[in-house]
């Protein structure tokens, strides 16, 4: 609805390593539900202004402000850390492009699953197992594998897998970096179905930066658009695909085969 | 009955940024007017702007000047003006749109496509489900193409689900763009007793039609652009 | 000091006394903060890493001329490590030692905690090769530390799940990790788990001395030591259904044994004072 709140308000973000290095003066705003894309080539600031936004990159200037479930704002980098890293692992996610930033390589599937819900002070083993198993078959994963370690997955399970760990505990925002990158086109449209339908049946709000405008187009409602760390152009994403107004956007969206 | 569309001096223009700047005018100074229940059908040669015309009516193009009321929960809001969000409210309840070509979406069935208007309004799934149902029986896809992804499907196939999901959601302005383009005569009938149906309900339809009986048969005001438009050089 | 009971050329314990002040700074900083690991400037022992170089280092800081020694290693007086350790504190202090836990004031430890309760005058130091509880899952000490001033301690029971889902039950044996004060997570050192529950609110003080890594921990008296668990897996000790050859014990932490070249296998004691101490009460009675 219209008048609803937004869920996250960023204003005059800044974070730069150079000058055109990083992002700088990044405002927008996301809303419940949402799911907002952020394209732009390597080396436009998409993934420092990820960084930034979920809490890992503290910005040189500029806030992010949450409206957190009690319905209370939150300035993020205001917060303790512990109260980020709290944030971070109830209502926040994040899933990497790769796998490994956002796995416990070491342990099975399952305690990669639980260990938020560890984290949160779930301590019935048979209720965090059985969650476990639920979340295994919402990404279509064999729950039969469920004891394996994720080194044993192919790319494919490893995202899905990095997904369902990350949604266990209901989150409200979460953060994709790049989430097709790096799999077959096959694998990457089972992905992005599998996305799909989770965002909207959990009424997910999400952030995700993609290169990949074919990506963008089927997830994001609203995209931004960003070159040398600024937002260079953002609207609906057909109309920012479909009529592109900056020079930028138009080299964009020409030099894709199919958008 | 009231007016539910109404667009003035309305212009749009494109300029190619990577071809030296070149500036494409195609509408130019559009005004129109649609009242609830009637069928405005455009008109004009091809590199008119008919297709322009309509994606701009949908906010997917953007006006370079002018503007494009529609009636929105008992409003009459700018969509030239709206913000992102309110565009996407606009779309969900009040403005649907029927493309040419169907925008395949990998792995997901021929009926969830059809339902998923009504899912995106929250309405119960198994409602969503018996009007799917009913509305590709009317169309005559095959029962067996149901639980299928379009993307396999034969063109007027595509186009018949295409059809289906924008007309399953009911909403009070309907855009068509060439809907029965590919459609043999028994569908296009059942297409054109839609539009009917529809239009006796009080959706307010903007079209293009290239068939001349389905345009004669459902058209209760003609647009024609040739009039408008002076300079059309573009191919949109 | 009694100048003529320590080898020539050494000072009291070894240690010179600004390094004992050091140390002795750096213990009360860990028994403020039970179950913190405190870093402090450990010193080279002549003796390898591995050999209890913490432990010596705590209980040479600690001792005084009328302190009574206890050195166990694996609950043993008489293997080479306890006896080495033992000889090494006898030449350098020239301080009584004992066998017998009840007569001990410090008892330095590897591998177990006595069988017979510990009371308020004695402090038990343990010899710990890794402090860190969280290392096992987190590499960088940067983490690590953090997560321990963030009390983000998810990670603890991802290991204990790993356990149940492997195994069907905990099966981590030593090392068992513990929650101190209901604060820090701390890694008791290998002990067994059947000693977890010694530590739990005793009278006794207990340091942690880890040399390779210079860190010192302590738990001081009366404090709360709980053993990490799941409600439905909750903790639970080791039990035999064999009893001491020796001594007959059926509540003491036993030691399997290999008799004879058939494989014949026989349970005795691992804390040999304990099993001595049962046997001469048997002969009085």
């Amino acid at each position: 609805m219209i008048s609803q709140e937004p869920l996250l308000q960023v204003k005059n973000l800044t974070k730069l390593y150079a000058p055109e290095k990083g992002c700088e003066a990044i405002d927008f705003e996301l809303y419940p539900g949402e799911v907002l894309g952020i394209v732009g080539e390597s080396g436009s600031g998409k993934s420092t202004l990820l960084n930034c936004l979920s809490g890992r990159l503290i910005p040189t200037a500029g806030e992010i402000c949450y409206r957190n479930r009690d319905n209370q704002w939150l300035n993020l980098y205001a917060l303790s850390e512990f109260e980020r890293r709290r944030l971070l692992r109830t209502e926040w996610g994040m899933v990497h492009q790769h796998a490994r930033d956002g796995l416990r390589m070491g342990v099975s599937a399952g305690a990669n699953i639980g260990e938020r819900l560890m984290a949160v002070g779930e301590r019935h083993y048979g209720d965090i197992r059985a969650r476990g198993l639920q979340w295994m078959q919402d990404v279509e994963l064999d729950i039969h594998r469920i004891d394996d370690k994720p080194t044993t997955y192919s790319g494919g399970m490893q995202q899905r897998l990095q997904i369902a760990r990350n949604l266990v505990t209901h989150p409200r925002l979460v953060f994709m970096d790049e989430p097709t990158g790096g799999l077959d086109v096959s694998v990457q449209a089972r992905l992005l179905d599998l996305l799909r339908n989770l965002v909207t049946h959990l009424d997910l709000a999400v952030v995700i930066v993609t290169h990949d405008l074919a990506v963008a187009r089927l997830l994001a409602e609203r995209l931004v658009v960003m070159r040398h760390g600024h937002i260079v152009e953002s609207g609906l994403t057909d109309q920012v695909l479909d009529d592109p107004q900056q020079p930028y956007t138009q080299l964009l969206v020409s030099s894709v085969l199919t958008p | 009955m009231n007016t539910v569309i109404d667009v003035k001096a309305l212009s749009k223009s494109f300029t190619l940024h990577n071809q030296g700047g070149a500036e494409l005018q195609v509408l130019n100074n559009i005004n129109l007017r649609v009242k609830a229940g009637e069928c405005m059908v455009l008109h004009g040669e091809s590199g008119t702007g008919k297709s322009t015309l309509l994606r701009t009516l949908y906010a997917n193009y953007l006006p370079s000047s002018g503007s494009i009321h529609v009636l929105h929960r008992r409003q009459m809001v700018d969509l030239a003006t709206a913000g992102s969000r309110q565009q996407l409210e606009i779309r969900k309840e009040t403005l649907g749109y029927v493309s040419q070509f169907l925008r395949v979406i990998p792995r997901v069935s021929a009926l969830d496509v059809v339902k998923q208007p009504l899912r995106e309004r929250g309405i119960a799934d198994d409602e969503a489900e018996t009007r799917a149902c009913t509305l590709l029986r009317q169309l005559h896809i095959p029962e067996r193409l149901w639980p299928l992804a379009p993307n396999t499907f034969s063109g007027g196939e595509q186009q018949r689900i295409n059809i289906a999901r924008g007309f399953i959601a009911q909403y009070p302005i309907l855009l068509l763009d060439e809907p029965t383009a590919s459609l043999d005569r028994r569908n296009a009938h059942v297409v054109v007793e839609l539009i009917q149906s529809t239009l006796a309900q009080g959706t307010a339809v903007v079209g293009i039609f290239h068939d001349i009986e389905v345009r004669e048969t459902v058209a209760s005001q003609l647009f024609d652009l040739d009039q408008t438009t002076y300079a059309a050089a573009a191919n949109y | 000091m009694n100048a003529a009971t320590i080898r020539d050329g050494y000072n009291f314990a070894y240690l010179d006394e600004q390094t004992k002040r050091m140390i002795r700074r750096a213990l009360l900083k860990a028994i403020a903060i039970p179950g913190y690991q405190v870093p402090f400037g450990g010193r080279e022992m002549p003796m390898p890493y591995g050999w209890g170089t913490g432990g010596i280092q705590l209980t040479a800081a600690v001792i005084g001329q009328d302190d009574v020694l206890k050195v166990i290693d694996q609950g043993a007086d008489d293997t080479t490590n306890a006896v080495s350790i033992r000889t090494f504190f006898k030449d350098l202090t020239g301080v009584k030692t004992t066998e017998k836990t009840r007569e001990a004031t410090l008892i330095q430890t590897r591998h177990r905690i006595p069988e017979v309760p510990l009371q308020a005058d004695q402090i038990l130091i343990y010899q710990v090769p890794i402090p860190e509880p969280l290392r096992f899952i987190e590499p960088s000490e940067v983490e690590t530390r953090k997560m321990h001033a963030l009390e983000d301690y998810g990670v603890m029971h991802v290991k204990l799940y790993e356990d149940i889902a492997r195994y069907g039950s905990i099966a981590t044996t030593y090392a068992y990790p513990v929650r101190v004060n209901g604060r820090y997570i701390m890694d008791p050192s290998p002990i067994p788990k059947f000693d977890n529950p010694k530590m739990d609110r005793i009278p006794a003080l207990q340091l942690f001395g880890a040399g390779r890594e210079k860190r010192i921990y302590a738990v001081p008296p009366y404090t709360e030591v709980l053993s990490l668990d799941f409600l439905d897996h909750p903790f639970e000790i080791q039990r035999w259904d064999e009893t001491c050859a020796i001594c007959g014990s059926d509540h003491s932490f036993l030691d399997e044994v290999i008799m004879d070249d058939q494989g014949t296998r026989s349970y005795i004691c691992s804390d040999t004072d304990y099993c001595s101490q049962r046997v001469q009460q048997e002969a009085v009675a």
